[in-house]
């Protein structure tokens, strides 16, 4: 007999796809030098108080406090439009 | 191409005092023939001065609404991204934290963050506590007690400056609330560096492996931490159709009270040990390894947090057992 693996959260070469395409549009977007990082995360909490799946993405710029732009939706939906929206 | 392998991170968490920058500078000087990274909360303490020692600002970031859950570390994500561009000069990563940070988020950074969760892995967390004034920093300093429960490796450090049953003591004290971490006494962070670096310990493969026989002995003794422990053993085959929906729940159910949950579960019917752990609400789990041989399948399950309802925790793994219950 064989389990499901019922906790980890596998990160596909799909979601890896989605998250290089988000970091590039959010680069443009923002303009940002090769100094600045930009990452992105899938959030999905258990605490029953958070919101359902949200992708967060940082900002992180040398010198300047980060900044956390925040999309609700799971990180391979997110689409350019939904980024502008909330720049 | 073949892929690089992760860098191991070790955090160094402790009182103020209690000798960490002396452990931190040991690995910095001495002949280990590894090169490491090291993210400090002060400069000047350090025995070395170059590029790769970062300070750090212990930013904490809140990834979603304030639950304490999905709080990262900012500054570990930023510096972590810096270095990487160096990967190649270092072996491994060094974390100090101060004697007041809480140690969730240091770890959290390391499995929510996606870049982090690539380039590196968490290797252990490292709690030195000073064997004098132990007892004083858990009942005075809140971080303290999260500090232990947190770790993987507790030096029981300035054991020199203790009498017998003073350490007998904090041994007690330490174990009641982290029973599975590893406690090594020292003088001075006196300690071979192979025992601090390099364990794995996060490993869903080292599930409780360390001190295997931990649970022979009771840890119920009554004191006034907030943190304690609980630990569940088992010889009857639990049910899988039972137990993934009641650890989900209680994950949920008692939320950050959870510090750090670990298990190895035998399920009837399957020839594999499955693995679980839990750092807050962040759970995972896996199949480890087939049963051996004549090795009993007792299911151990070991859950470290504030205010635990540890009947509730007792009734809920009682009730995921496959068949009738034999003992717990």
């Amino acid at each position: 007999m064989s389990l499901r693996y019922p906790f980890i959260q596998k990160r596909s070469e799909d979601l890896k796809g989605a998250a290089d395409r988000i970091k590039i549009w959010t680069r443009e977007a923002l303009s940002l030098s090769d100094d600045a990082a930009v990452k992105v995360s899938e959030i999905n909490c258990r605490d029953r108080a958070c919101p359902g799946v949200e992708t967060v993405i940082l900002v992180m710029i040398p010198e300047l406090p980060t900044r956390m732009i925040r999309i609700a939706c799971p990180l391979a939906e997110v689409r350019l439009a939904d980024l502008e929206a909330v720049l | 191409m073949t892929a690089q392998a992760a860098i191991p991170v070790t955090v160094f968490t402790g009182f103020l005092g209690a000798g960490k920058t002396t452990l931190l500078n040991r690995v910095l000087t001495e002949n280990h023939g590894k090169r490491y990274a090291v993210i400090v909360n002060e400069f000047g303490e350090v025995g070395i001065d170059n590029d790769l020692v970062v300070n750090s600002d212990e930013e904490i970031f809140e990834m979603n609404n304030g639950c304490i859950c999905c709080s990262v570390r900012g500054d570990l994500i930023r510096i972590i991204e810096g270095l990487m561009r160096r990967r190649s000069r270092f072996d491994g990563i060094l974390i100090e934290t101060t004697g007041l940070a809480d140690p969730a988020p240091v770890a959290q950074t390391f499995f929510v963050d996606e870049d982090v969760r690539k380039n590196t892995k968490l290797d252990a967390i490292v709690t030195v506590v000073d064997a004098k004034h132990l007892v004083g920093a858990l009942e005075n300093v809140p971080e303290a007690q999260e500090q232990i429960a947190f770790a993987d490796i507790i030096l029981l450090n300035k054991t020199d400056l203790v009498e017998p049953e003073e350490l007998d003591a904090a041994r007690e004290r330490i174990r009641a609330i982290n029973p599975v971490a590893t406690i090594r006494e020292t003088e001075r962070c006196g300690i071979e560096l192979s025992d601090v670096l390099g364990r794995d310990a996060f490993s869903l493969d080292r599930i409780l492996e360390v001190e295997p026989d931990f649970l022979s002995s009771l840890h119920e003794h009554e004191h006034d931490d907030h943190v304690s422990s609980l630990s569940l053993v088992s010889d009857q085959p639990l049910d899988p159709g039972k137990f993934f929906p009641w650890i989900q729940e209680i994950i949920q159910t008692l939320g950050t009270n959870i510090l750090r949950m670990k298990g190895i579960i035998a399920f009837g019917n399957d020839p594999d040990r499955f693995v679980i752990q839990s750092v807050h609400m962040l759970l995972e789990g896996d199949h480890q390894r087939p049963w051996r041989e004549g090795e009993a399948r007792t299911s151990r399950l070991v859950f470290i947090g504030c205010n635990l309802p540890k009947e509730a925790l007792r009734a809920g793994f009682e009730r995921s057992f496959a068949g009738e219950r034999q003992h717990s």
